[in-house]
């Protein structure tokens, strides 16, 4: 594939999907600057898959996987992530939070974040309104694990949703 | 907020977005890495080119002095410690290619749950320190005693005098092994910390997806 080709399709796929990246840099990164970082190496293993598409499946499951592969592994990479970097020092201007944000979404990624690594996957995938055939194919689990953990992790979310009721948000 | 209000506070990012892009600071980023690609990829292809040809002049150099000390009838020493050099330059292609093949490349289409097995795969492979310690102390020792025995039927088989003195050729062997040993354990013990704590992570996370709820 051409590099020029390659680049086309690149920014096609961030322009239709840069959503997909933003949520999962926020759900796995802690900091501004852990999501600048994430974000970043996300759409550079996007650039690198473009090559390795063969159109099995739509781009949207394909960026899901690559997205949430690389979010994985960066979470592995030994706890640089977040740790002793001054967060104002180190943001590359990368991602630039508009101002006037609703609080209610701040809420419900801090829930997200309270879950297991393989749940704030689910979770995601869930909210985003994938059906449980197409999470089973991004993760990689059977139909019916999808749909046992999907519905605990609604239970869990109701149940927060529920006491935040109750205190008033 | 309700689940409902919720998924539509959520799917709101998407007409509004969590974030804006600064796309030239990408584009920044993408060229970076494209740059870092292509050194890759030229280096890659030097070290592969370099490693050919050195290990096959070196075969084919030893393979040439075996066919002259058969024709001239020289003693069967020179010829056999020649065979040995070259039996060492093959061992020494072979430890050198399977020291560049052993990292499976990754395959983006995987699914989470086959990328960890894949990565956990991968860690347990460089966990694994007889095998790592070994291809690298036979790359590298082949290469010495080959290139020693065969410099030493070529002096001896010329009559050259020995400066170094062929007595010492056990000692630098042995040597060179120890040093080849020690700095592939001591980098092992600086790396093993990092990859244990990787591979709890990934058996951990593997674990999770697969336990059912």
């Amino acid at each position: 594939m051409q590099e020029a080709e390659r680049n086309r399709i690149f920014e096609s796929w961030i322009d239709a999907h840069k959503a997909i990246l933003f949520k999962v840099a926020r759900v796995y990164g802690a900091t501004h600057s852990d999501r600048e970082d994430l974000f970043q190496e996300i759409a550079l293993q996007v650039w690198h898959s473009v090559e390795a598409y063969r159109g099995d499946c739509a781009p949207t499951t394909w960026i899901y996987r690559v997205a949430l592969n690389t979010a994985l592994a960066w979470r592995r990479k030994e706890r640089r992530h977040g740790q002793g970097r001054q967060d104002l020092e180190a943001a590359t201007g990368l991602l630039i939070a508009p101002p006037g944000r609703d609080p209610r979404l701040d809420w419900i990624y801090e829930r997200i974040a309270e879950l297991d690594e393989a749940n704030r996957s689910l979770a995601l995938l869930m909210l985003d309104g994938l059906s449980y055939r197409e999470m089973s194919q991004i993760l990689g689990l059977g139909e019916s694990n999808v749909g046992m953990r999907i519905n605990r992790i609604k239970a869990v979310l109701a149940a927060q949703l529920a006491k935040e009721e109750r205190d008033g948000l | 907020m309700d689940f409902d209000q919720m998924l539509e506070t959520w799917r709101a990012q998407n007409t509004a977005p969590l974030y804006d892009m600064n796309r030239d600071a990408l584009r920044q980023a993408l060229q970076t890495e494209e740059a870092r690609v292509r050194g890759e990829m030229r280096t890659e292809r030097r070290g592969l080119w370099f490693g050919w040809i050195f290990y096959t002049g070196m075969a084919v150099w030893t393979g040439l002095w075996i066919a002259i000390t058969i024709t001239n009838g020289w003693p069967a020493i020179y010829t056999l410690a020649a065979g040995v050099s070259l039996g060492m330059f093959a061992l020494g292609v072979g430890a050198w290619s399977v020291s560049r093949g052993r990292e499976p490349e990754r395959n983006f289409g995987n699914t989470l749950e086959e990328e960890v097995r894949r990565s956990l795969a991968l860690v347990d492979y460089q966990l694994s320190t007889t095998r790592h310690s070994i291809i690298h102390v036979l790359g590298a020792v082949s290469l010495v005693v080959g290139t020693l025995l065969l410099s030493w039927t070529v002096n001896r088989s010329q009559e050259i005098p020995d400066s170094s003195g062929s007595g010492w050729f056990p000692v630098l062997i042995v040597g060179w092994i120890v040093l080849v040993v020690y700095s592939a354990r001591k980098q092992m013990r600086k790396a093993k910390p990092k990859l244990e704590l990787r591979q709890r992570r990934l058996r951990e996370l593997l674990a999770a997806l697969d336990a059912p709820e």
